[in-house]
């Protein structure tokens, strides 16, 4: 199975829980995910995410200046947002201790 | 700097492999058609990656990841268009040529019926030519767009390279036009009477759209875009002229001395733009009666007008500026000049 099909979903609720810790921006998004070991899956998904996440408004976005000057969008969860994220919370524990019972049995 | 709007004049920051990428992100982007708004927008996300990974020294693989061309679809689909409203962009571009064609096909339409012509508003208008140039333009530029996307995959092509190959198409674009649209379409013809009015309603059309566009994305003014830009280019301009000089003079002498040449150039371009049109107006008097010559300064005026109060924006703008710092008794430095968004 592709690894990045199975973590789109995954993803999504990795990016909305960066963007839940504090207002942040792309390229400190890309680094976190780096960071937490999604090195290969990157490649320019965040962005999707992103427009997807602000479509459903579940992050809102505001244009700011970035310290060596050019324009950077910054993103902050919205209410909804939160809501949806413990809502995925609850149900990813509840598949994943499922998947634990069943696989490791 | 408050100039969030010109992400062009950072793109100079980046530097070796940082630029490149830059560059070949923008050659992909740039050729697949997207909307200019949603472009400049992705770039914009970009080139703050790229600026900032390469401020704190980290690969582009970690930014981009292994996969250029994956990174740049995605980035596309992120602004994600239909394909009318593709179309209905491309087609931006003719709103000026239609408006046009729209002013002369009435001019002559009125210059007919004063000249006796049995209902001028009834003659066809050949529109086979404006048809097969929006078709064969259109065209071209598909297939070329197609081959530069995966040219732009070859480490071979810069960025440089693209630009002659973009001059190269537009030339070949407008050979094609002038040579081919004589034998294609010949047989569309519209009345006068419905080819005015369509002009005239695809200009609106289309310039609604546009503005609704950019209150939507909040894009900056014209006004402010030119304004923050011209005040970049005054600050580069003494910045040359202070490497150029040994003995230069302060920032607010070179503004006062810079600023007066461009008024007395202006003073100049006003001046040879009215006996033009004076001359226009007597040629055209010696031979034509009174009464035409009256409805031909009308019809003139009202065409010079628009034009002119649109050229002239770019003087009432430096005059602003103008006004700003000696109100504010500063120097182009002062980055309050800088218009928000």
């Amino acid at each position: 199975m592709d690894e990045s099909q199975l973590l789109k979903g995954i993803l999504e609720a990795c990016v909305l829980h960066i963007i839940s810790q504090k207002e942040t921006y792309g390229y400190q998004i890309i680094i976190d995910l780096d960071q937490a070991g999604f090195h290969n899956i990157i490649e320019g998904t965040l962005y999707p995410i992103l427009t997807r996440l602000e479509k459903k408004e579940y992050i809102s976005c505001r244009k700011g200046k970035s310290p060596l000057g050019p324009t950077r969008k910054y993103y902050s969860i919205t209410p909804l947002g939160q809501k949806s994220l413990d809502e995925y919370l609850i149900v990813y524990q509840s598949v994943i201790d499922k998947t634990n019972q069943l696989l490791f049995k | 700097m408050e100039q969030e709007d010109v992400y062009v004049n950072y793109i100079r920051l980046l530097k070796d492999e940082y630029k490149e990428t830059f560059g070949r992100i923008d050659i992909y982007i740039a050729s697949h058609g997207l909307v200019v708004d949603n472009t400049s927008e992705i770039m914009e996300d970009v080139l703050d990656l790229l600026l900032t990974a390469q401020e704190n020294h980290v690969p582009i693989e970690n930014i981009i990841g292994k996969d250029f061309e994956k990174f740049c679809n995605q980035l596309i689909e992120s602004h994600k268009e239909s394909i009318v409203e593709r179309f209905l962009s491309y087609f931006q571009w003719f709103r000026y040529i239609a408006l046009l064609l729209g002013i002369l096909e009435l001019i002559a339409m009125i210059f007919d019926y004063l000249d006796g012509v049995e209902k001028s508003w009834n003659i066809p208008v050949e529109v086979g030519n404006l048809c097969a140039s929006i078709i064969i333009s259109f065209f071209i530029a598909f297939l070329f767009n197609i081959l530069r996307k995966k040219l732009v995959l070859k480490k071979w092509y810069t960025p440089k390279l693209d630009t002659v190959f973009v001059i190269f198409l537009v030339v070949f674009i407008i050979i094609s036009c002038f040579f081919g649209s004589d034998y294609l379409f010949s047989f569309i013809l519209i009345p006068r009477f419905l080819f005015i009015p369509l002009t005239f309603i695809f200009f609106i059309f289309m310039t609604i759209r546009k503005r609704k566009q950019k209150k939507e994305n909040h894009r900056p003014s014209f006004y402010k875009k030119v304004h923050n830009k011209m005040i970049e280019d005054y600050r580069k301009e003494y910045e040359k002229y202070q490497k150029k000089q040994e003995n230069h003079i302060d920032v607010k002498t070179w503004y006062e001395k810079k600023y007066k040449k461009e008024l007395f150039y202006q003073i100049i371009t006003n001046i040879i733009l009215v006996i033009i049109l004076l001359g226009f107006i007597i040629f055209v008097s010696r031979d034509s009666e009174m009464f035409d010559t009256i409805i031909f300064i009308i019809i003139i005026t009202c065409i010079e007008i628009p034009i002119f109060s649109f050229f002239n924006k770019g003087n009432r703008i430096r005059k602003n500026i103008y006004n700003e710092i000696k109100k504010k008794n500063t120097d182009i430095y002062d980055d309050s000049l800088f218009q928000k968004e």
